[in-house]
């Protein structure tokens, strides 16, 4: 039930809500009351998850668990989502999609080339049916196009 | 209540809902096939898409992955005894052996009739609780609507976690987003930090597609699976006919489940993994022959898979009349309905009874759906989703999930807060919080503080005037009771622990 991260979690946990509490003393009485219950109970039982880690559980027999399956791949796979995020904004949603699938299956280790172009454009087709064809969405412009 | 019910199945009835209702089932069994994908992450990324569509078809699509989700997890709990979704656990129990004997066709087979069965019961459950339910909610003052707020944040919040404690806390993180951007009372900006796209506060859509569809997605990258499943990996062995089915056992196991299913569905956070649990481990008990369950018994599936679907629209009865969802996929059916402008409770019934009715029909329609659906050649071509390597489903998912983000308001903001939200249940899923009690708490967080308020104003500021009549009263004691279940359920287990020591001793 326990696990290895939860003293840290309800620390952090614990400090977020005591800013937020404090945030809410500049508030006016009536917007303040709400969010401040909600505070308060959260402060507790953010509180009562850093002590239950300290006097509760028996250290020895905790199995410990890494944070992330593959820290590496992760912050890749986050880094180039926000990479392909501000690319669209100046190459166009096409574009930057038609760049963004191939590289990161690469990135991943798939060697594939057919099985990388056939999903890259179905989806494209997919997308442009849907959103241009069928419900005349206006995506982020290609930069060929300003 | 019967001519809303009978127009609404006119509605329904129309080429174009049928179309998506088939769509959506289609789209239900591919992700409920595909393991690590659920219902969940179907409708999440659904949502977004069908902005300007009309709410029948659009709830229709959604009823369509829903029960097709449900029954997409067998796919490959029989065939590779991975559950495509949680609650098909208890089909690899007798599923997998089933397959290993050469009847992964019948095992297969098993599992697509009873989930319609199951899902259609389910539905009509639906079709005569909810009407009833909610007349009683008109009932309801602003104490009585608050405290219905808190009594459903808190037992999902118990229920739906391992750890009490984190879905709690979940669910007050879902309260304090909801309580982001411009109060409505005093128009006074909370927790914006002058950031501007805020100020009219957090739309569920980015919150669900962050949390529910990009961990998955960056999940598959971190393991980064380059192989995809062979056909020596997938064998449906000995041709199956109906006639040669046991129906009488199966017939029984379905009366047994399916009832249960309903009734745990209804009640809030418990959810299909526990009906199914609940009603295999009481079948086992009961039969004739408990020791060949877990060994390829027939009855097995067909109890796991009935259900599990019976869950499906029965945890949409107190969603669509008091605005408490009885599962986490009905957590993010409610929040489809807000997206598409339906408030749950009474005047959904009376003002959109062709949309709400609709929805109930087509789950039922969408539940007999899967029996053609899920036959065995139907479900050979569902299974060659199995075959398509993770690593290129990745980034097609973030592909979709930014489209979807982008049109929603034609924003790039939306997107860079929808990856904040992945970030978040990233986090949430690593450290074994329930995202389902944040979405509820996004949903009910700003109901409950206008009836907290509201009910504070006509008491004059006297906190007293939310337990002043009985049904506050009564919603506030099983709120108490809900909180209090952990505990007791703790000290029973210490108790029994005890006693094994003594008895050992």
């Amino acid at each position: 039930m326990f696990n290895n991260h939860d003293r840290i979690a309800g620390i952090l946990i614990f400090a977020v809500c005591a800013l937020l509490f404090q945030h809410t003393l500049s508030y006016p009485t009536e917007s303040a009351q709400f969010p401040r219950v909600i505070l308060i109970i959260m402060l507790g039982l953010s509180g009562w998850m850093v002590l239950r880690s300290l006097i509760l559980v028996d250290w020895r027999s905790m199995q410990y668990e890494a944070f992330f399956i593959h820290g590496g791949r992760f912050a890749l796979a986050v880094a180039t989502m926000g990479l392909y995020i501000f690319g669209i904004n100046y190459l166009g949603y096409y574009t930057a999609t038609i760049f963004y699938i191939p590289i990161m299956a690469i990135l991943l280790g798939y060697r594939s080339k057919i099985v990388i172009v056939f999903a890259t454009v179905i989806y494209i087709a997919v997308v442009l049916g849907i959103f241009d064809i069928l419900f005349e969405r206006q995506l982020p412009k290609e930069f060929f196009m300003h | 209540m019967f001519e809303p019910l009978i127009h609404s199945l006119w509605v329904v009835l129309q080429p174009d809902v049928v179309l998506a209702m088939t769509l959506g089932l289609i789209g239900g069994i591919l992700f409920g096939a595909m393991p690590g994908l659920t219902a969940s992450t179907g409708i999440s990324l659904l949502i977004p898409l069908t902005f300007g569509m009309d709410p029948v078809i659009a709830l229709a699509i959604m009823a369509g992955i829903h029960n097709g989700g449900s029954y997409g997890g067998s796919i490959p709990a029989i065939l590779l005894r991975i559950p495509g979704v949680p609650g098909a656990i208890v089909t690899t129990f007798d599923g997998y052996p089933m397959a290993q004997q050469g009847f992964a066709a019948r095992a297969v087979r098993i599992a697509a009739v009873s989930s319609a069965v199951g899902g259609m019961i389910s539905a009509l459950s639906l079709m005569l609780l909810a009407p009833p339910l909610v007349a009683i909610s008109l009932a309801f003052g602003p104490a009585e609507i608050f405290w219905i707020s808190v009594f459903g944040l808190a037992s999902i919040g118990v229920f739906l976690a391992d750890d009490t404690v984190k879905g709690l806390l979940a669910g007050g993180f879902g309260v304090m987003l909801s309580l982001v951007g411009l109060d409505q009372a005093t128009g006074f900006e909370r927790f914006t930090f002058d950031i501007l796209e805020l100020s009219d506060g957090i739309p569920l859509l980015i919150m669900l597609v962050g949390m529910y569809a990009l961990t998955p997605a960056w999940q598959m990258a971190e393991r980064a699976k380059n192989t995809s499943i062979t056909n020596n990996d997938m064998t449906f062995g000995k041709k199956d006919y109906y006639r040669d089915w046991p129906w009488n056992p199966i017939v029984k196991g379905w009366a047994r489940a399916i009832p249960l299913g309903v009734l745990i569905g209804i009640l809030p956070g418990v959810g299909g993994i526990a009906a199914g649990l609940i009603a295999y481990n009481e079948a086992k008990r009961s039969a004739d022959d408990p020791d060949s369950f877990g060994k390829g018994n027939p009855v097995g599936v067909a109890i796991a898979e009935s259900a599990n679907n019976a869950d499906n629209a029965a945890a949409m009865v107190p969603a669509l009349t008091l605005g408490i969802p009885g599962s986490g996929v009905a957590a993010l059916m409610l929040g489809g309905l807000l997206v598409h402008g339906l408030q749950p409770g009474p005047d959904l019934f009376e003002e959109q009874s062709d949309v709400v009715f609709g929805y109930m029909w087509a789950m039922l329609i969408t539940s007999a759906l899967i029996i053609p659906f899920g036959g065995v050649i139907a479900t050979k071509v569902f299974a060659n989703i199995l075959r398509v390597p993770q690593v290129v489903l990745m980034p097609l998912i973030i592909a979709v999930c930014t489209v979807g983000m982008y049109a929603f308001r034609n924003d790039m903001f939306d997107a860079i807060l929808m990856l904040v939200f992945g970030l978040i249940g990233y986090a949430f899923e690593r450290l074994k919080f329930p995202v389902a009690p944040m979405i509820l708490g996004l949903v009910l967080g700003e109901k409950a503080e206008f009836n907290f308020s509201t009910a504070l104003k006509i008491g004059h500021g006297d906190w007293m005037v939310l337990l002043t009549n009985p049904i506050s009263i009564g919603l506030a004691s099983l709120t108490v009771l809900v909180l209090l279940y952990p505990m007791w359920q703790e000290y029973r287990r210490g108790r029994k622990k005890q006693q094994r020591g003594n008895v050992s001793n």
